[in-house]
């Protein structure tokens, strides 16, 4: 499940200011409005996200009787390289997966600002199609595009450039940039939408203003683009980290976190300790480990976007 | 201010990128129809004709049964999560109760969750009730992650509805549950769209829940039907590209379909208020 | 009989490879004629799925009556030391089962300490049907193009004809590393040629927690090979099934790969498929265990008939019905020769089975190097990666090998 759209703003910094109460309603009849929703939350959200920092103390492969371990499987994942890997990996592939997306976004936005463009609708579609469609067909898709005698290999061929031809996702330099490429091609026209229907709201008079007081196309992005796109920036920033940082099922399929540990990533170990070498508590423990850091990272995106 | 310069220029950038987007696409489609059997795949457009692809692909992939149990899935969860996410999203925005913000900030830290990293204790207590394997292992969750993002769209949309509206609705003698019924759902029908038509893409797209949660039955959703296939047939890849289709024509009909609904979701993402 | 019996629930983790099925299937409805009132419900589940699954779904109430599991300290190990999985010596020793397939076979195979701590010896908890062994295949007609006309008897005759390949632009080892088996082959033929199969089976079993001294000579001749380029081009990004089609297109010298992806081909008589050469052209040895043990769950509901289920597809008679069906029955009758020809097997589909039967009678089978660990299978796999690429020394390789399997061993002696 991807649900990546974020209230940048969660819980409101205008909180709406109390209402009045329906006439001859008591008040406790919002529970039952929230109730519903609540219930299946806390059962199959909530409590699995307890249960997991609960299980994250243990050893044991959730058949027999698992052992406490205090903070052993945190102090594992600092300790051991292959754990740590993972981590590194995913902000790695932030690069790929949110700031490559974003600067080629505000590149063509900002050349874009002063065009006037009929059916949007058609681009809008063709740029959102690979946000849409299943990772797991995207990550089939791919492996058959990067193939050591696939497409991109036979394309460098035919215009002469053999020599650049690599197995892509077998190459130890190559496999995790070619994974984070994957994820620039899905973001990128996401965010690209995103910015060109912010840039579009921006009032021609600001650019007028800055052209007039003699501004460069540099300082006119710096003073008037860039301010004028920080909502939007916000929100792509915050859909393309949290997907760069879970990943499973583009990795599950194209690499397996190969080869050797070149493009392992948390969701991919979690899934592998827990159902592969039966160790629910450092699965447990790393999945806590990710929760963290995205609810981390998320906070600070959202804080940058408000002290800018 | 608007010159034709730049115009051209916006159309040539647009087109570029639509194309970069599309293009994998395309060459799947022109792969999905082209000979099978072949390891060193050549792209000819001029051969892609092996319509019987999809037909091989369907029959020995199980796609048929994949498809029906994905949509059962799927409809059920975008159901009842829209269902519940309505009066969840009026409440926290129209009524003032003891833990309001206390609620719901614990219900919008959801969205932020992932569920890779729930989903050990997910599975270990979905067995512990002899709900693994069945469909309500796949359903329960993936309710529980939409209305998160569900209560707090709708919260949205119900905190900037008229508030005249509804003071006339109370003045009318209504309670608050048939204004919400009869006067603000009736408004709210784009916004419940969108949130169905995000829902959808996303359940129908979810890999690692149903994995986990069905791999010990027959059952299983159309992504997963796609991995088994690519793990048997890795390198038939016209099959492939067929199988690949197939998995995503669904989501693809139904946000061409309803484009404008989920590009309204997508770019307000998060509402501003 | 039971009568809740009346439907045998069947676990077969053998999804993909529809020539197995296609025997199982034929042995289903044989079975049911001989149990009148008796249905198979047989399920079918991919390797990994099956594996992945079966600690969790034996522990719940929903368990089949008769499941395949995997071999090793990992998968059956864990099982037997849940208790997971019910003994089968009663059924085996009134039908000698021992005689069947050979005690090698059987112990390694299926035996395991009650407790699940040592494997190779105890009790017998899971049978296989089919065999699967690794070996050699060999394209005949490039080999005669380096002037080369019969299989490599010595793992020194195999270098050679590899240098030979090379320099007459033939690939030498069609090799694809992804799926990580090539890799754990290499090194366990490797190390058996430069040891014994006995030693490599202590390996496997645990018996001691050092690896022998001459992995690291292994390891050295993993990489030379890479080196040299005898591998195919972007090895490191191929699947081992692709390589195999690509080998039996007519690309390569040689591939090593299992007897379970034996192809069909033209020319069928310009393909073998041989045991892996060890030091000395008299000793034969070969990874050749069965394909996934056959058991019994400990919470069966029809244990009895489970059984006979067990028995029947393991049986001399069964083994015809394998060999017509093209694939190599664990259970030796004698007759194979006459059974291959009435069945119009040639090349490396008839290799298969004949050299199956070799190994059994005058060789020595092992078992596969990862049943060693829960974890060595990623281990091997992934580190041979990185020291084929170059990515880390034979000295680091042979340590990252025994890290993971000292403290294992370790830890499974100690408690």
């Amino acid at each position: 499940m991807s649900l990546t759209s974020l209230p940048v703003s969660a819980g409101g910094r205008r909180t709406p200011s109390p209402r009045k109460r329906v006439p001859g309603e008591p008040r406790s009849v919002a529970y039952l409005y929230i109730l519903p929703a609540l219930l299946i939350y806390a059962a199959f959200v909530f409590f699995p996200f307890v249960h997991s920092i609960y299980l994250s103390f243990f050893e044991g492969n959730g058949i027999t009787r698992m052992e406490f371990v205090g903070i052993d499987n945190y102090v594992d994942i600092v300790r051991n390289p292959i754990l740590r890997s993972a981590f590194v990996h995913a902000l790695e592939l932030i690069v790929f997966y949110s700031f490559l997306p974003i600067a080629i976004g505000l590149l063509l936005a900002s050349a874009l600002h002063r065009s006037r463009i009929r059916g949007v609708a058609f681009y809008r579609t063709a740029l959102f199609l690979p946000y849409v469609i299943a990772p797991t067909a995207i990550a089939v898709i791919w492996r058959w595009i990067l193939a050591p005698r696939g497409p991109l290999n036979s394309f460098l061929e035919a215009i002469g450039l053999g020599f650049l031809a690599q197995p892509w996702l077998g190459d130890f330099t190559w496999a995790l940039p070619s994974v984070g490429l994957v994820g620039t091609w899905i973001m990128f026209g996401l965010v690209l939408a995103l910015l060109l229907a912010g840039v579009q709201k921006i009032p021609t008079e600001l650019y007028e203003a800055a052209r007039l007081d003699g501004a460069g196309p540099w300082m006119e992005f710096r003073a008037v683009t860039l301010p004028g796109l920080r909502y939007e920036l916000v929100v792509a920033l915050v859909l393309t980290v949290t997907a760069a940082l879970r990943n499973f099922d583009i990795i599950y399929v194209m690499t397996s976190g190969g080869p050797g540990n070149a493009t392992v990533v948390p969701s991919y170990l979690v899934y592998q300790q827990a159902f592969k070498v039966s160790q629910i508590g450092a699965a447990a423990a790393m999945g806590t480990a990710l929760i963290l850091v995205i609810i981390a990272v998320n906070l600070l995106i959202s804080r940058a976007g408000r002290a800018d | 201010m608007v010159s034709r310069r730049d115009t051209v220029l916006g159309y040539l950038i647009l087109s570029l990128a639509a194309l970069v987007s599309l293009g994998p696409l395309i060459g799947v489609a022109i792969l999905a129809l082209g000979e099978p059997g072949r390891v060193g795949i050549k792209l000819d457009i001029t051969k892609a004709t092996n319509f019987g692809n999809f037909a091989e692909v369907w029959e020995k992939g199980d796609f048929g049964p994949a498809i029906r149990t994905s949509l059962i899935i799927t409809v059920i969860v975008v159901v009842v999560s829209v269902a519940l996410s309505i009066p969840a999203g009026y409440a926290f925005a129209q009524m003032n109760f003891p833990g309001r913000t206390a609620i719901f900030a614990l219900l919008v830290l959801g969205i932020l969750m992932p569920l890779e990293s729930m989903i050990v204790p997910l599975y270990l207590d979905m067995r512990r009730f002899n709900l693994d394997n069945e469909y309500w292992s796949v359903i329960l969750p993936q309710i529980g992650f939409s209305v998160a993002f569900g209560a707090f769209w709708m919260r949205a949309f119900f905190v900037q509805s008229a508030r005249s509206l509804m003071e006339a609705a109370w003045i009318d003698g209504a309670n608050s549950w048939r204004t919400l019924t009869q006067v603000l759902l009736p408004l709210a029908r784009p916004q419940m769209l969108t949130l169905a038509v995000l829902f959808f893409v996303w359940n129908w797209n979810d890999f690692l829940l149903p994995l986990v949660m069905l791999s010990g039955s027959d059952l299983q959703t159309a992504p997963m039907a796609l991995v088994t296939f690519e793990g048997a047939r890795r390198t038939d890849f016209a099959y492939l590209g067929a199988a690949s289709l197939i998995t995503i024509a669904p989501v693809v009909i139904v946000f061409i379909l309803l484009q404008r609904s989920f590009t309204r979701g997508i770019l307000a993402g998060s509402i501003k208020e | 009989m039971p009568a809740e019996c009346a439907e045998l629930k069947v676990q077969s983790g053998n999804g993909g490879s529809d020539a197995l099925l296609a025997g199982y299937e034929e042995l289903n409805t044989a079975f049911e004629a001989a149990n009148p009132g008796v249905t198979v419900d047989f399920q079918v589940k991919s390797f990994n799925e099956l594996v992945d699954t079966l600690p969790l779904q034996l522990s719940g109430d929903e368990v089949p009556d008769v499941t395949q599991v995997n071999q090793g300290y990992g998968s059956l190990g864990q099982l037997v030391t849940a208790g997971l999985v019910a003994p089968l010596d009663d059924v085996a020793n009134a039908n000698d089962w021992a005689g069947r397939q050979g005690e090698a076979l059987i112990a390694l195979n299926g035996r395991f300490s009650p407790d699940g701590k040592d494997m190779g010896a105890g009790d017998l908890f899971g049978v296989s049907a089919t065999g699967a062994w690794v070996g050699l295949f060999m394209n005949m007609e490039k080999a005669q193009e380096i002037g080369v006309t019969e299989p490599p008897q010595t793992l020194e005759e195999m270098e050679a004809m590899l240098a030979k390949a090379k320099e007459a632009g033939i690939t030498p080892l069609m090799f694809g590393a992804t799926d990580g088996g090539e890799q754990i082959w290499l090194m366990a033929n490797l190390l058996m040629g430069l040891t014994s199969p006995q030693t490599v089976t202590d390996v496997i079993n645990g018996v001691n927690e050092q690896l022998p001294v001459e992995s690291l000579k292994a390891a050295e001749i993993m990489k030379k090979w890479a080196e040299a380029g005898y591998l195919t081009d972007g090895w490191s990004a191929l699947d081992s099934t692709e390589v195999l089609g690509l080998f039996s297109e007519g690309e390569g010298l040689f591939a090593l790969n299992g007897s379970w992806n034996v192809f069909q081909s033209d020319k069928p008589e310009s393909f073998r498929l041989v045991p892996f050469p060890l030091a000395a052209a008299t000793e034969i040895g070969a990874i050749a265990s069965g394909d996934l043990p056959w058991s019994v769950p400990t919470n069966a509901k029809c244990p009895e008939l489970a059984k006979e289920y067990i028995n029947f597809i393991t049986s001399p008679e069964a083994s015809e019905i394998w060999i017509k069906a093209g694939q190599v029955p664990a259970t030796i009758s004698g007759n194979e020769q006459a059974l291959v020809e009435a069945s119009g097997l040639t090349g490396v589909s008839a290799d298969a089975i004949l050299s199956w039967v070799n190994i059994m009678t005058n060789g020595t089978p092992i078992g596969f190097p990862d049943w060693a660990t829960p974890t060595w299978y990623d281990t091997i796999a992934q580190s041979s990666t990185a020291l084929m690429a170059g990515e880390i020394t034979p000295q680091e390789f042979v340590e990252a090998l025994q890290a993971d399997y000292g403290a294992f061993t370790a830890e499974r002696k100690a408690s």
